[in-house]
């Protein structure tokens, strides 16, 4: 197998730079060791924010890069139909002393290019933000900042890579990078061998091993896990805008926020973890969150009922202060993409643009394509986007559009079929692509159906269907296997 | 867009709904409709393969489809009309329903009056807070049950159960007796959450019943491998150092219900925080004239035979009052629960006529008394969260009602 | 010999009276906490040959669902269940059912019968299968 640019790692960073290549007419694959785009983990489990771009410190790549994918993202999520919602940020002063956090942050968003952040107090902030903490002094206002689905997004600009001829391999994980006389030639993976000219190492968390592959030893990934609480839809209103608190030296804070499909979320934590693998919550963890969540809005104390799910997402920290994105004179052909933690999600159109920029210089012939197809198909929601005469037409061409099968989510039958037909293999890539099983009861109704759909339209059995991975079967046993099995014995 | 005009729609066909469209009928009307989103009538019952049900309506001991089965039967012969796997998107307290399914699309409903029976849903782990991975292999037990009696599947064959309910015991049996090894029933209350004679499934199989335990963490990246629960002191805290990781693929979650009021919530019908249901008056109706509701949707019954009884005063309620000889209530006695009484339904009375009230207490009790206002007082051998507690306002107790328009249902212990 | 006390949960009523008796050679001595006298009768029974009625499924060839809930018609011996339930996971019935259909009759000769407990049309299933 052979191509020009293979990008290592299927997540945000992965697929934006898949996304902005296949602009070109140049040969690109893309592998992704997980069975689904954005399975990997921090694109699937962050805050979902689109960050302006005041936090990072002036001078460094994220500082740069993260306004700039900023202003990337409105056109992008137009054109790709990422659902994305510019709903303006606040970093909230609970104290005097925090106000002067407040105006370096504003000194340092000038610095970066973000002009219109604004310090709003008193009236103006609580009428913003009716439930925020009484005590809360002055916010920091960035009206730039917004909110989207990541894996959606990620999923998107995969799906819009593919249209545009990239070659993605799922389920394909790179166990070696084959270097010959200082210039890297190919990726072996646990499927075949794939020969590239480029390599662009994307791969997240595991983003330093790929590295050491290649005989670049220059950084560590250290996994910063973060976890979060989901609330129910409920409670949306309870707040407008995406709300930190002042940050920290290791992280922005435990957020409150709304997030693009009308939830609540709050978190994340901060601590730094060893293994890349453990995606646990805890119940400190918990506590933690419900206590920064608190403090910027004093009812989520007596709202516990309405928590509907936690998760943890894992940082990919790297023991630079800044995001690694460069080659090297030796080995040639090697693009290290790492250490792509918050700001990443809002940076990632701009990374994949400083990506092209390199591969350009290090003498990557690219000709842009007169067919680039820059436009993904809108999915249809019939009834979770209600509208009636729309609705009516397409249950009229496709009765599947009238089944509702996710009843918290309001997902119909016909959305989980066409995300199987669209990629999704498992419970979960339904799940990331219609949101069936991510309401209140968590899949305790649609499950059973959606597994049915997958076996059916996939041709496999029940028992063969799988959450996530070749591991995780939800219902491995059919009626009587067991005592049937028993009796054999 | 399908437009129509019907004097009583019921939300929901399993028990109380098919009830409740059996009454309206019974007592005159004839334009009603019953929705339902699954596939088939019946609501959970179908999926209940364990006897228990209709020894009080029937005085006879049936599994769960043969008690449904009889009212299905009835709403078939009586041609009441149903519409299967339809979903309500809204309504409205003018009671106007917008509803969808597949072979008809999109549907607009006017109704004369709306039963909300839409029953309750389960509790989820995310919603429990339990630390640990999220893998396949966790089921509430509802969903459980739904794919092992119904869709014929074995969920898994090394089984964890949080939750010694009746649900919780009757899973374990069913657990075992496909042939899966039950590890345990995990209880955070020093006493089950079931009936006793239901503790009889863990004994027959010689499964372990963990009172006093929590779920602590759930391990296992991709299937459930372990789970690993804690002793809890008298606060409900973990107790460092006693905890035991209990190998599993399975961990089924049988952890509390909670009445389906998404519609009502959508329409703006008064709920009682601490039923999770709508308010409702002896009548079964709700704040919102012509709304009415009964079964699970208003409070988590115990015994079917109580929720068809319930559906069959709101049913005729409904009917009586489309036709318009359901006289007002003279009096509008607003009930108020407190101390160990979780809640009292119906939470209006007016004290025109005996009634039963249902409550559910917070902590089991011995030789106590419920109050009520400061005259009417009940004494209660036994009381315990798991089982409703009848208070009957006799006609007796009634004259002793004083005139106030709010009243405190209490309870003291001797 | 020696002389067990045991505490049996009656499962006649909601009451679930906790019955305490005492077993000698087998026999039932005493007596105690028993709240009618059905109650006494079930306590002995339970002692000496504990029954229980039994319910689960079995599969269907062609029908709606592809499981029938099943019930026995009478109690069967407490450590008879698991043979019972082995001998229904080894048959497959045809669908249409009726609720009351007899699926075995006189199951591992205890003079009960499983009979179905709900109808089960013949397909199309409720789900579109391939």
């Amino acid at each position: 197998m052979e191509t020009s640019v293979l990008i290592v790692g299927g997540g945000i960073t992965g697929t934006a730079i898949a996304r902005e290549l296949s602009k070109y007419e140049v040969d690109i694959g893309l592998v992704e060791k997980e069975v689904d785009i954005a399975f990997g983990g921090p694109t699937k489990a962050n805050t979902a924010i689109i960050h302006a771009g005041y936090d990072d410190k002036p001078g460094t790549l994220a500082a740069k890069l993260c306004p700039r994918g900023n202003v990337l993202w409105s056109r992008l999520a137009s054109e790709l139909n990422i659902p994305f919602k510019r709903i303006g940020s606040l970093v909230v002063a609970l104290s005097y002393g925090e106000v002067r956090v407040l105006k370096e942050l504003m000194e340092r968003g000038r610095a970066n290019g973000v002009g219109n952040l604004k310090i709003v107090e008193g009236k103006e902030l609580s009428k913003m933000e009716p439930n925020l903490n009484e005590e809360a002094v002055a916010g920091l206002y960035a009206p730039s900042a917004g909110v989207l689905s990541p894996y959606e997004a990620a999923i998107a600009l995969a799906e819009n890579a593919k249209q545009n001829g990239v070659s993605i391999f799922l389920g394909t994980k790179v166990t070696g990078v084959i270097v010959e006389d200082g210039e890297v030639k190919a990726v072996q993976t646990n499927n075949a061998r794939i020969y590239a000219r480029f390599i662009v190492n994307a791969a997240g968390l595991f983003a330093d091993e790929i590295s050491s592959m290649a005989g670049i030893n220059e950084f560590k990934i250290t996994p910063r896990k973060g976890e979060y609480i989901v609330y129910d839809k409920d409670l949306n209103g309870i707040v407008n805008h995406v709300l930190f608190p002042v940050p920290t030296p290791i992280s922005k804070g435990i957020t409150v926020t709304p997030t693009v499909d009308g939830n609540i979320i709050a978190g994340p934590t901060a601590h730094d973890i060893e293994d890349k693998n453990d995606l646990t919550t805890t119940f400190t963890g918990l506590e933690e969150v419900l206590e920064g969540a608190c403090k910027l809005v004093p009812e989520l104390s007596i709202r516990h009922d309405a928590i509907i799910a936690g998760f943890v997402g894992l940082r990919p920290q790297p023991t630079t202060e800044d995001f690694i994105i460069e080659s090297y004179r030796e080995p040639s052909g090697f693009v290290n993409v790492a250490g792509i933690k918050s700001p990443g999600l809002t940076s990632a159109p701009a990374i994949a643009e400083m990506v092209v920029d390199i591969l350009k210089r290090d003498g990557l012939t690219l000709k842009g394509k007169d067919d680039f197809k820059p436009f993904r198909k809108p999915i249809a929601h019939p009834i979770r986007d209600f509208h009636p005469t729309k609705a009516e037409r397409l249950i009229s061409k496709n009765p599947e559009y009238g089944h509702v099968v996710c009843r918290c989510e309001y997902v119909t039958e016909g959305e989980i079929v066409d995300s199987i037909r669209r990629g999704a293999t498992t419970l979960d890539g339904v799940k990331y692509r219609t949101r069936a099983g991510m309401g209140r009861c968590q899949g305790g109704f649609c499950t059973p159906h959606t597994i049915r759909i997958i076996a059916r339209e996939l041709g496999i059995s029940v028992e063969e269907v799988t959450k996530r991975s070749d591991n995780s079967r939800v219902l491995p046993y059919s009626a009587k296997q067991l005592l049937l099995e028993g009796e054999e014995e | 867009m399908i437009e129509r005009r019907l004097d009583i729609v019921v939300i929901g066909g399993g028990a109380a709904g098919l009830a409740a469209a059996l009454a309206a009928k019974e007592n005159g009307v004839d334009s009603i409709l019953i929705i339902e989103r699954s596939e088939e009538l019946g609501g959970v019952l179908p999926q209940c393969i364990h006897t228990g049900f209709g020894l009080h309506y029937f005085k006879e001991n049936l599994t769960g489809p043969e008690y449904i089965s009889r009212f299905i039967k009835k709403v078939q012969d009586s041609g009441i009309e149903c519409t299967l796997e339809t979903m309500v998107l809204n309504l409205t307290l003018e009671r106007q329903i917008l509803a969808v399914n597949a072979s008809q699309g999109l549907m607009k409903l006017q109704a004369g009056a709306v039963i909300l029976a839409m029953g309750c849903r389960e509790r989820s782990r995310g919603a429990l807070c339990i630390p640990g991975t999220r893998p396949a292999g966790i089921f509430t037990a509802g969903t459980a049950q739904r794919l092992m009696d119904i869709e014929g599947c074995v969920p898994g064959r090394k089984v964890l159960i949080l939750g010694s309910g009746d649900v919780g015991l009757i899973m374990a049996r069913r657990f075992a007796m496909e042939g899966a090894e039950v590890k345990g029933v995990v209880e955070v209350m020093p006493f089950p959450g079931g009936l006793d004679r239901n503790l009889q499934c863990l004994r027959d199989f010689g499964i372990p019943l963990y009172l006093r335990h929590a779920a602590t963490f759930i391990h296992g990246s991709d299937r459930v491998e372990a789970v690993t629960i804690s002793r809890l002191d008298d606060k409900g805290q973990s107790i460092a150092g006693e905890e035991k990781t209990i190998e599993c693929d399975t961990l089924v979650l049988s952890a509390g219900l909670i009445p389906e009021n998404e519609l009502s919530k959508k329409a703006g019908i008064k709920l009682d925080p601490k039923t999770g249901g709508p308010l409702v008056d002896e009548n079964m109706e709700t704040y919102v004239e012509n709304i009415f509701a009964c079964g699970n949707v208003v409070y988590v019954h115990d015994l079917v035979d109580h929720v068809t009884q319930e559906g069959e005063v709101a049913g005729r309620n409904a009917a009586r009052k489309i036709l318009g000889n359901l006289p007002p209530l003279k009096r509008r006695i607003s009930l108020k629960a407190e101390g160990n009484i979780r809640y009292v339904v119906p939470q209006i009375i007016s004290a025109e006529r005996p009634l039963t009230l249902y409550s559910r207490v917070k902590r089991p009790a011995f030789n106590t008394k419920i109050m009520m206002g400061r005259n009417i007082t009940v004494h209660k051998r036994v009381v315990k969260p798991a089982e409703l507690v009848t208070i009957e306002l006799t006609a007796e107790r009634l004259k002793d009602l004083e005139e106030e328009e709010k009243l405190t249902v209490n309870m003291d212990t001797q | 010999m020696e002389t067990e006390t045991r505490e049996i949960i009656c499962t006649l009523c909601p009451m679930g009276c906790r019955i305490n008796v005492e077993i000698k050679d087998g026999d039932v001595i005493k007596i105690e906490d028993a709240g009618c006298n059905l109650g006494r009768d079930y306590s002995i029974q339970e002692v000496k040959n504990p029954v229980r009625d039994f319910f689960t499924t079995v599969r269907v060839e062609g029908g709606r669902i592809p499981v029938l809930s099943v019930r026995s018609t009478g109690p069967a011996p407490k450590n008879m269940l698991m043979a019972c339930a082995l001998e229904l996971a080894k048959i497959v019935v045809p669908a249409p059912v009726r609720l009351g259909d007899t699926l075995i009759r006189n199951i591992l000769n205890l003079g009960i019968d499983v009979v179905a407990t709900k109808d089960i049309r013949r397909l199309p299933k409720f789900w579109k299968h391939d």
